[in-house]
């Protein structure tokens, strides 16, 4: 009974963490390996929010300290996807209002500015500024892995693994009913960074730069720019997603765990069977 | 991840394998103002006929710089928002008539300036395809496409005057579309699709060339652009026939039976066989598609290709049996983008009974009697 109550208070904790590496399992199992690429090789999932209003890119190579610089994506709008296979609703969501045209900052990722190693890193999807009592929605998380594609061209240029440590929504439409607060905190997910402008390998985490559909010509981005050192302006059609899942249920891992030990003596019989034969 | 995402995700996975990677992407960078589309939207090609369909939900419109932004809401009874886009590819990826027009519709309603009073509403965007690339993604990585688009129309067309449209998809690895785009345009696939509109300098299109040369033969001489044919009595005879080519209206005159029964007493009266020879050459430095070939006889010249390369030449034979002397225009038609080039030759058949009228005074005169 004493180990009953064991297990039933550790096992979603387990199973999470079972479920995450499972996930990694599958994130490894699909990574190609090549050795022009070091992206993770990440699947999307749904639900998925995409980074919308033309994101911009930036990235200060000596942000953090000498060795370490800071890649931040800003957008002025974001838009959930519950997917096809749910239903295919959206809501949107923007940053925007009649006194104020800045892009806020959704994704911040640490790097080392010599090999492009990962450091450190976190998501933050605001609520946007509609106006109260319309719909919003919050996803906050923290970066486990970071990938670069450095062979100069295809999709995507960055990629990331993350865990969802905070989701809120408010007054969601009935068609996305489905997402009520921390509906998703705890899962695993992904994240991709594509641009049309190629990115051109690990030294290029030495320098400062920014991609974006105006970059060379925007003032927007001028707060975030003034620390950097002569940065690249490289005019660029970025976008990216962001994407979760929930957490098992319970009851999913209960069943999973019946069945493999099930199949425990079932395996040991075969075994017995065709030793005696 | 529940647990059957994930065995799909491992599905998938299984089924990644290194693929071959096509270098045929366009290169746009659509520049702004922007529509944007999210990761909910679908790029389906049915390889059967050759359609590629595109639907997803539109985000929002923006531009830095002056500043221009509003979120793309629904629009009509419907409340609908919606970006389609349509077109027709053969099985090597090439584009072809869509036959749906206009081949990209964006639909909604935007409010830009933040009071509550939409500004836009209906259909945002329409415009048609004109160059469409591809290149597919290896393992994990994404497939990406790219299309440039002429026409402009729409209530934000103002936006974007005196540009085309550039449209770049992104279709990256989703554990919901098993089937995606492997780089052959001979299977069908269904995919995850994001991607951006937006302005992109226009087209300056190379003017296609084409050159047809046609001749005739009897009784298996050498080709000549006139022949002689021994006059008796036909019951063939010259009538207009209506066209289109590229939407344009065309008028010829055909001759032929044009349906008719040929009568009995026709039979009684000899005919002779003329071989016609109509070569035809892209001789200018882009391929030319969309190619017809039309002649003064009211069935159509068989063997035409789909396309020419530059450079490249096909010959098309046909025989008919002719009982009088007729003039014979052929007529070679193609296209290159936004490009139409053609070209046109004349054979004359002859015959002897009128070579032998007084003040008959051509190349014929005194001569194959």
């Amino acid at each position: 009974m004493k180990n009953d109550i064991r297990i039933s208070r550790f096992a979603p904790r387990l199973f999470r963490q079972f479920a995450q590496g499972l996930a990694a399992l599958v994130i490894m199992a699909v990574t190609t390996g090549h050795a022009q690429a070091a992206l993770i090789g990440v699947v999307n999932t749904f639900p998925a929010v995409s980074l919308t209003a033309s994101p911009y890119l930036l990235y200060d190579h000596n942000a953090v300290n000498a060795t370490t610089g800071q890649l931040r994506m800003f957008t002025g709008s974001s838009m959930l996807a519950e997917g096809a296979a749910a239903g295919g609703s959206t809501l949107t969501q923007s940053y925007f209002s009649s006194t104020d045209s800045i892009p806020n900052l959704m994704l911040t990722i640490n790097v080392n500015n010599t090999t492009g190693a990962f450091v450190n890193g976190n998501v933050n999807i605001g609520y946007g500024t509609n106006p109260a009592n319309t719909s919003k929605f919050s996803w906050m998380g923290t970066i486990t892995n970071f990938g670069f594609n450095n062979s100069g061209s295809g999709s995507p240029v960055f990629d990331a693994t993350w865990t969802m440590t905070g989701d809120q929504y408010q007054a969601m439409p009935a068609t996305l009913s489905q997402f009520v607060n921390g509906y998703l905190t705890g899962g695993a997910g992904g994240l991709k960074i594509n641009s049309s402008a190629g990115f051109g390998g690990a030294t290029h985490f030495g320098n400062d730069w920014i991609y974006g559909s105006a970059a060379t010509t925007t003032s927007a981005l001028n707060t975030f720019i003034s620390g950097m050192t002569s940065p690249q302006k490289i005019n660029s059609t970025v976008t990216a997603s962001v994407f979760a899942s929930p957490v098992p249920e319970l009851d999913s891992v209960w069943l999973m765990l019946a069945g493999l030990a099930g199949a425990v003596p079932l395996a040991r019989r075969r075994n017995t069977h065709k030793n005696t034969k | 991840m529940t647990l059957n995402k994930l065995s799909r995700t491992l599905l998938l996975s299984g089924l990644l394998m290194p693929a071959f990677s096509h270098a045929a992407l366009l290169g746009l960078t659509p520049s702004e103002p922007t529509v944007d589309f999210g990761g909910s939207g679908i790029i389906d090609y049915n390889a059967s006929t050759g359609v590629v369909l595109l639907s997803g939900t539109p985000a929002t419109l923006f531009q830095s710089t002056p500043f221009l932004f509003g979120e793309v809401l629904g629009t009509g009874l419907d409340d609908e928002r919606i970006i389609t886009l349509q077109f027709t590819v053969d099985s090597a990826g090439h584009l072809m008539s869509s036959g749906v027009e206009p081949d990209l519709v964006i639909q909604g309603s935007i409010d830009t300036n933040f009071d509550g009073v939409v500004d836009y509403d209906g259909v945002l965007l329409a415009a048609e395809v004109i160059q469409f690339g591809f290149e597919n993604g290896a393992g994990t990585a994404g497939d990406l496409f790219d299309l440039r688009l002429g026409n402009v129309s729409g209530s934000l067309a103002p936006l974007y005057l005196g540009n085309d449209l550039a449209i770049r998809v992104d279709s990256e690895v989703s554990a919901e579309f098993l089937n995606p785009f492997s780089g052959s345009f001979g299977n069908s696939f269904t995919a995850q699709a994001a991607g951006v509109v937006g302005a992109i300098d226009p087209i300056s299109v190379a003017a296609c060339q084409l050159v047809i040369s046609a001749s005739c033969s009897v009784d298996g001489k050498p080709d000549k652009s006139k022949c002689r044919i021994k006059s008796t009595k036909s019951p063939k005879h010259w009538e207009h026939e209506d066209y289109s080519y590229n939407g344009e209206a065309r008028r010829r005159s055909t001759y032929g039976m044009h349906g008719n029964a040929i009568p009995v007493w026709s039979r009684k009266y000899a005919s002779t066989d003329v071989r016609f020879t109509y070569v035809i050459t892209n001789t200018g430095s882009t391929p030319v598609s969309n190619l017809v070939v039309t002649d003064s006889f009211d069935t159509p010249v068989m063997g035409v290709p789909s396309s020419l390369a530059p450079g490249q030449s096909a010959t098309l034979l046909r025989t008919e049996a002719l009982n009088e002397g007729l003039d014979v225009n052929v007529t070679v038609m193609g296209e290159y983008q936004t490009s139409t080039c053609g070209d046109t030759d004349v054979v004359t058949i002859k015959d002897k009974i009128r070579d032998k009228q007084r003040r008959d005074d051509d190349d014929f005169k005194g001569k194959g009697q």
